[in-house]
């Protein structure tokens, strides 16, 4: 589905992204862990062309995207959940959806307020009026509206308590029995592993490990030097 | 100073802001949309004024004169925009350089074009004269600017707050990167709303025409004036837009009748006030709803 190739990205004159690869295949989920600062989000960044690489390719369903305006890879099929959400704070909950469903998507607003009951009692408050756990379900539902095949999710627990990351975890298991494939960034290891069927480590902008779930939990070099756990 | 003399300023001080926030709601929304201090809008305006003077004195129509100030003016935006701001996207100093380069030059060629004498464009006949109410008199042509002036700001504020365009124009002053992101090409939004707003200019320069004597390097005068209602009323808000033109006319207008001397140090000290104290403007909504929202994850 999606496949980046040696991708090194730079933010004015340092190198922030130093030669990844990954790879996600269709209606997978892989989650990519890493500390704060490793790199995760500049990798999201570039996925989506706003921080476009300077170097190596990045493949979209066989198609060279890594050159590409923002909204035309959007508009390819991939929806972006931006770490923080990024929530509009001028539009209501129901702009929000209005505003971003593209024409002809098989996702309504009935149908994302379907999937995602809780906004229906905020349809009209503010994108920042409402709480972390809804905020998510907002993120997720207006990357839904543009009708996407894949989900780029950036740190999607990121400043939530405890009991709303669990819910979090939930509304990904939903989104992931409709078949996306989906990328997922994260600081919180086992929250990640309990969702994903491939798991990437990343450090100081360089994948550092490639593996399964479970060979991630037996390899104590790498949780202890990447990872701190 | 009697309860007459007020009630005139004030009136006077209104269609004065209606003329002003003409200017300043376009001003005030390609700022926050684009991050561009278009000092160019300033003569925007004088450009719609000069036109719709030049075809008003030849034609006779007042409303023909609005008709060619909006084409010529925004055709100018247009070519201003895609032709040159639109290349320099995300290099800020290069876009205020720039703007400021273009008042220079378009405000330099209206001084070429149309002499350094102050005209008034005539008052359509309908419209001159006075209207007498109770004790009162008062010309009508600036009765007429008030109602157009609401008119245009209620218009534009359904637009804003109302249409999904409008949402979509909210979202983008909010974050334009995410916009993007979320598969709109934001550079039509940019090219719209840029015209919009020298549309929008130029009509404000016809109907100032009548009431303001231009002049060239009014557009200096004028630009100081836009920077304040901008400030009082937030980059980017165009409620904000509409009370800080009120309120900026209404100061300028009592200081230049009662204190002529401190005319400008009455704006400018409101202004660097707020710049001290509450930067994002009065009329921001913004900080209130950020404390409620603190409040709320607290209690969860």
């Amino acid at each position: 589905m999606l496949q980046l190739c040696d991708i090194h990205t730079y933010y004015d004159d340092s190198h922030v992204l130093q030669g990844v690869s990954l790879q996600v295949p269709e209606g997978k989920v892989v989650a990519l862990l890493g500390r704060n600062g490793a790199g995760k989000t500049t990798t999201m960044r570039s996925i989506m062309g706003l921080t476009p690489p300077r170097q190596g390719k990045i493949l979209f369903r066989g198609q060279e995207i890594q050159a590409m305006e923002p909204y035309r890879i959007a508009n390819l099929g991939i929806g972006y959940i931006p770490q923080g959400r990024r929530l509009f704070p001028s539009l209501t909950v129901r702009e929000h959806l209005e505003v971003y469903q593209k024409k002809g998507s098989v996702w309504s607003v009935q149908r994302a307020l379907d999937t995602f009951p809780r906004l229906k009692e905020r349809l009209d408050n503010h994108g920042n009026e409402l709480s972390g756990g809804e905020q998510q379900m907002l993120a997720i539902a207006r990357a839904l509206m543009l009708n996407p095949v894949m989900l780029v999710m950036d740190e999607p627990t990121e400043g939530l308590a405890p009991l709303v990351v669990r819910e979090v975890g939930r509304l990904i298991q939903t989104v992931k029995q409709e078949g996306f494939s989906i990328l997922l960034t994260e600081q919180k290891m086992r929250f990640a592993l309990d969702l994903a069927d491939e798991v990437y480590v990343m450090s100081k902008g360089q994948i550092v490990f490639h593996g399964l779930p479970q060979e991630l939990l037996e390899n104590e070099t790498v949780k202890q030097t990447y990872l701190g756990v | 100073m009697d309860a007459k003399f007020i009630v005139l300023q004030l009136l006077n001080s209104i269609s004065y802001g209606c003329v002003l926030f003409m200017i300043a709601s376009g001003f005030s929304l390609i700022f926050g949309l684009m991050k561009i201090t278009n000092m160019t809008h300033l003569v925007y305006f004088m450009i719609g004024s000069y036109v719709s003077y030049t075809v008003c004195v030849w034609s006779g129509s007042f409303l023909l004169g609005m008709i060619a100030a909006a084409a010529v003016t925004s055709l100018i935006g247009y070519i201003v925009f895609k032709g040159f701001l639109f290349r320099l996207r995300g290099e800020g100093q290069s876009q205020v350089l720039l703007c400021l380069g273009f008042l220079f030059i378009l405000d330099d060629a209206l001084l070429a074009i149309f002499g350094g004498y102050p005209k008034s464009t005539p008052t359509p006949e309908w419209l001159s004269g006075s209207i007498k109410f109770l004790d009162f008199t008062f010309p009508k042509y600036r009765l007429f600017l008030i109602v157009v002036g609401v008119l245009i700001a209620v218009a534009l504020n359904l637009l804003i707050n109302k249409t999904k365009y409008g949402a979509l124009i909210r979202s983008g002053v909010d974050d334009a990167e995410t916009v993007q992101a979320m598969g709109i090409n934001i550079n039509h939004l940019f090219v719209v709303v840029y015209v919009g707003a020298t549309f929008l200019a130029a009509i404000g320069g016809t109907l100032g025409g009548p009431f303001l004597s231009m002049e060239p390097k009014m557009s200096f005068t004028l630009l100081p004036i836009a920077l304040a209602i901008v400030i009082i009323g937030g980059m980017g808000n165009l409620n904000g837009a509409f009370y800080g033109s009120l309120v900026v006319a209404t100061i300028d207008n009592f200081c230049k009748v009662l204190a002529p001397s401190l005319s400008y140090f009455s704006i400018f000290l409101p202004m660097a006030l707020i710049l001290v104290f509450k930067p994002e403007g009065l009329f921001t909504r913004g900080t209130r709803k950020v404390k409620r929202e603190k409040r709320g994850v607290l209690k969860r």
